[in-house]
């Protein structure tokens, strides 16, 4: 009796494979990850990384011409070619894996809050400052905030920027010191995700499995990272949520600048392009193949609608985050709570629909 | 009555079995125990972590400081592997199971079903002379040399077997598991570069397949073990199914335990020739195991055996069911669902944010559990309620100690459940610094809804 169950079991399985066998598979082929990540690296992270590069030049040279001749004029050049580059270090700033991630680099591109007192007392030196002084810094005194301290005023007054840039030459070889080492880091990291042997577009696209370690499981949670990020610390912190309703302008990314809400919008068209592979492959594409639902809505379509609502929130934001802090915090409320549904889409339900793991080291579960 | 239970406890029957047995668990404890540190868990489980789920009546174990906690695992490794030698046998798997279980009930976090197994079988194997055949110990000391147990030492691990076996069967008779597939739909295609199979996982067909050959093999194959007519083919099919469950899944090692510890399962000639095989390649004497104990030996009272075995199985038996006494969608709840071998069972991921508010001055603000968890621990807190109301009595403490009198903890969590849209878990209005914890029914997480419309 027991012999005949066992057999009906195997009869089962038998049964199944051959079922398998002989029906259609027109459109069912299995999702080629590989295709995705080629898309994603090739025309998205790469070219984020590419214009970042250029940028910083871009930059660079701004610094450069006005420690030269320092003008108002040169300073407001400057100061949009530092919006520039930080706009576009925003479309690569969720990518923190890869070669940025192996070198420690992204701390020196972007460490915020900056530390005041140390770039100070950095600047108070009698030595040559250069970009080789500037290397064997901490990283809380370079990169874009280290720049935005120097050429913006936190009210806002240009002229007490001139005027402290006009009787220190040290600070503005400083300034000069620290586009020049952005550079370096910007074209470092965009070479070495070039394609090519050996590089890491290459290694990106090969690890096209899904466990941890995986291109497609390190992506999906530096989506993750990144949404949370803007969610709790450029919108959460300053509008006072783990200060019990304090606002706390000082603590918005690039308060200097007011630039907070135009870096979160770029913030936001990454995680668009990642999720949706710019017209190409991503994320959403991948959900469709596993027909991954939202109760009866496509998923990839309710995490496009959520995007979409994120947007128009961050679209009625009229005035500077820091502005709008004081006056119209709710605004930022509703750009928060947009965000937060964001968040459980992607870390609940894609993840889950993707059978990824929302985290980075290696578990045990049953 | 009497003498059909003294024949089923009682009769006399060979040791080999669970000599081996022991000589495997030991190996594969310390080839866990050993992975486990080498892959560096020790710091992530139980050093960084500044916050420990512990269990509901235990919140007296703690961690110890760092290198206690590496001294733990180091003694746990080495008596893991005087469990396979047979070395001071009492000693070692006394000290094995206090330090293993020590470990299990730090954090929540942590649990395993497999953990639980191990916790119960080195348990069980404290009172079985497991080292009277094939250990050091009968080397040292001739003297305690049994050729024969009585059937019950041998029995009680297939019992044990059996239940993790059919209660995991049982626990898979769900709609969900068998009618949708659930979570295998979604935990198979993206398998699809799986060697050979991989092609089949794209079709919902085979989820269903797997589903139901999964529950079939759950709920038969401890019968199919226990006849000498199936052993065979159930053994290969113990091996074909735990093998592509841990290529499949992050399983770690529980199929290796598995596969390992039904053999059990097999005659007593089965273990005898490979433990002679093992004698002739360490040349020991092929009679050095052969003589019978000459030490008068202390037999446990009959009656104390059968009354400690007849209370360890009702228990195993009815333990798992007490999910019964909880309204509600357990799967949902988790009210019940732990220790119950409900294994690989559903898809559950979720997010929660805590809301904090100073009730003297209205003063409001959020958590981010981020902040104060590990990755791991974050991710298992959000699908179970009695976590989150640990964390929330955890938040209301430390807000009391900055100086805030009376702190309210409101969690705002969103689940999502074997593929259905992710929805509020718990109810959001719910003060959680005021409710106790305790085994009575979590009436603040809010029912399960199948569609999302009524929400």
């Amino acid at each position: 009796m027991k012999k005949y169950f066992l057999l009906l079991n195997i009869g089962i399985i038998v049964f199944g494979l051959v079922a398998c066998e002989s029906e259609d598979n027109s459109d069912q082929d299995s999702f080629d990850r590989q295709v995705m990540l080629d898309n994603l690296g090739t025309n998205i992270i790469l070219p984020s990384y590419e214009t970042f590069a250029k940028k910083a030049e871009v930059l660079n040279a701004a610094a450069v011409t006005f420690s030269t001749e320092i003008s108002s004029e040169n300073l407001s050049t400057m100061q949009s070619a530092w919006k520039d580059a930080a706009i576009a270090w925003k479309s690569a700033e969720m990518v923190n894996f890869g070669p940025i991630d192996e070198k420690v680099l992204e701390t020196s591109i972007d460490n915020w809050p900056t530390n005041t007192n140390n770039i100070e007392s950095a600047v108070d030196t009698e030595e040559t400052i250069d970009e080789a002084y500037v290397i064997n810094l901490g990283s809380s005194t370079k990169g874009l905030p280290a720049i935005e301290y120097l050429i913006f005023d936190g009210d806002q007054d240009d002229n007490a920027i001139l005027e402290s840039l006009q009787n220190d030459a040290q600070r503005v070889s400083f300034l000069v010191a620290l586009t020049n080492n952005l550079v370096s880091i910007a074209t470092e990291i965009s070479s070495d995700w070039q394609s090519g042997d050996g590089n890491y577009v290459s290694t990106f696209i090969s690890l096209d499995g899904k466990d941890i370690g995986s291109s497609t499981n390190t992506l999906a949670n530096a989506l993750i990272i990144l949404t949370e990020e803007i969610k709790n610390e450029k919108i959460g912190v300053p509008l006072g949520k783990k200060s019990l309703g304090e606002v706390l302008p000082n603590n918005l990314e690039a308060w200097r600048s007011r630039y907070s809400l135009e870096l979160i919008g770029e913030n936001i068209n990454a995680i668009d392009d990642i999720f949706n592979g710019g017209n190409s492959i991503g994320f959403d594409d991948y959900l469709d193949q596993v027909e991954a639902k939202h109760d009866d809505e496509l998923l990839s379509l309710t995490i496009n609608n959520q995007i979409d609502a994120i947007r128009t929130a961050h679209a009625a934001v009229n005035l500077s985050m820091y502005e709008t802090l004081n006056s119209n915090p709710e605004d930022l409320e509703t750009l928060y709570n947009e965000l937060q549904k964001l968040v459980v889409l992607v870390k609940t339900d894609m993840m889950s629909q993707l059978g990824l793991l929302v985290t980075f080291s290696d578990n045990d579960g049953d | 009555m009497k003498e059909k239970i003294n024949k089923l406890l009682f009769k006399e029957v060979s040791i080999a079995p669970l000599a081996f047995f022991r000589v495997l668990f030991g190996a594969v404890m310390f080839w866990s125990i050993l992975r486990f540190i080498l892959n560096g868990w020790i710091y992530q489980q139980y050093i960084q972590p500044d916050f420990f789920f512990c269990y509901f009546g235990f919140e007296w174990v703690k961690p110890l400081p760092a290198f206690a906690m590496y001294l733990v695992f180091a003694i746990m490794a080495i008596s893991a592997f005087m469990v396979m030698l047979g070395w001071f046998y009492k000693v070692s798997i006394s000290v094995f199971f206090v330090l293993f279980s020590y470990v299990e009930l730090i954090d929540k976090t942590n649990y395993l079903n497999h953990y639980y197994f191990i916790s119960l079988v080195a348990f069980l194997l404290i009172w079985v002379p497991a080292h009277r055949y094939f250990s050091v110990d009968a080397i040292r000391k001739p003297s305690i040399l049994k050729q024969q147990v009585p059937r019950w030492v041998i029995a009680i691990f297939q019992f044990q077997l059996g239940i993790v076996y059919v209660y995991a069967g049982i626990a898979k008779l769900n709609p969900d598991w068998l009618f949708e597939a659930m979570p295998l739909k979604i935990w198979l295609p993206v398998h699809s570069d799986f060697p050979v199979l991989g092609k089949l996982f794209q079709y919902e067909i085979t989820a269903y397949i797997f589903s139901w050959f999964g529950a079939i093999y759950d709920l038969t194959i401890p019968f199919f073990l226990l006849s000498k007519f199936t052993r065979k083919y159930a053994y290969l099919a113990v091996v074909g199914f735990h093998v592509i469950t841990w290529l499949l899944f992050p399983i770690g090692m529980f199929p290796f335990i598995m596969i390992g510890a039904t053999l059990i399962f097999f005659p007593a000639k089965f273990h005898q020739n490979i433990i002679h095989k093992v004698q002739s390649l360490f040349s020991l004497n092929k009679e050095s195991f052969s003589v019978q104990s000459t030490q008068s030996q202390k037999v446990l009272s009959k009656k104390l055996v059968t009354t400690f075995l007849v209370g360890y199985c009702l228990l195993q038996l009815v333990f798992p069911w007490r999910f019964m006494f909880y309204p509600g969608h357990l799967f949902w709840t988790e009210e019940g669902y732990r220790f119950s071998w409900r294994v690989m069972l559903m898809e559950k991921a979720g997010y929660v944010v805590f809301h904090v508010e100073d009730k003297e001055t209205g003063r409001k603000g959020d958590v981010y559990a981020k902040d104060y968890l590990t990755p791991n621990q974050e991710k298992m807190m959000a699908t179970q309620p009695d976590m989150i109301l640990q964390f929330a009595h955890h938040l209301r403490d430390e807000y009391k100690q900055q100086g805030i009198a009376e702190p309210a903890i409101y969690a705002e969590a969103y689940v999502t459940l074997n593929g259905k849209g992710s929805r509020l878990f718990i109810d959001p209005t719910i003060d959680l610094s005021n409710i106790k914890e305790s085994f009575e029914h979590k009436w603040w997480v809010l029912p399960y809804q199948k569609t999302l419309a009524a929400q």
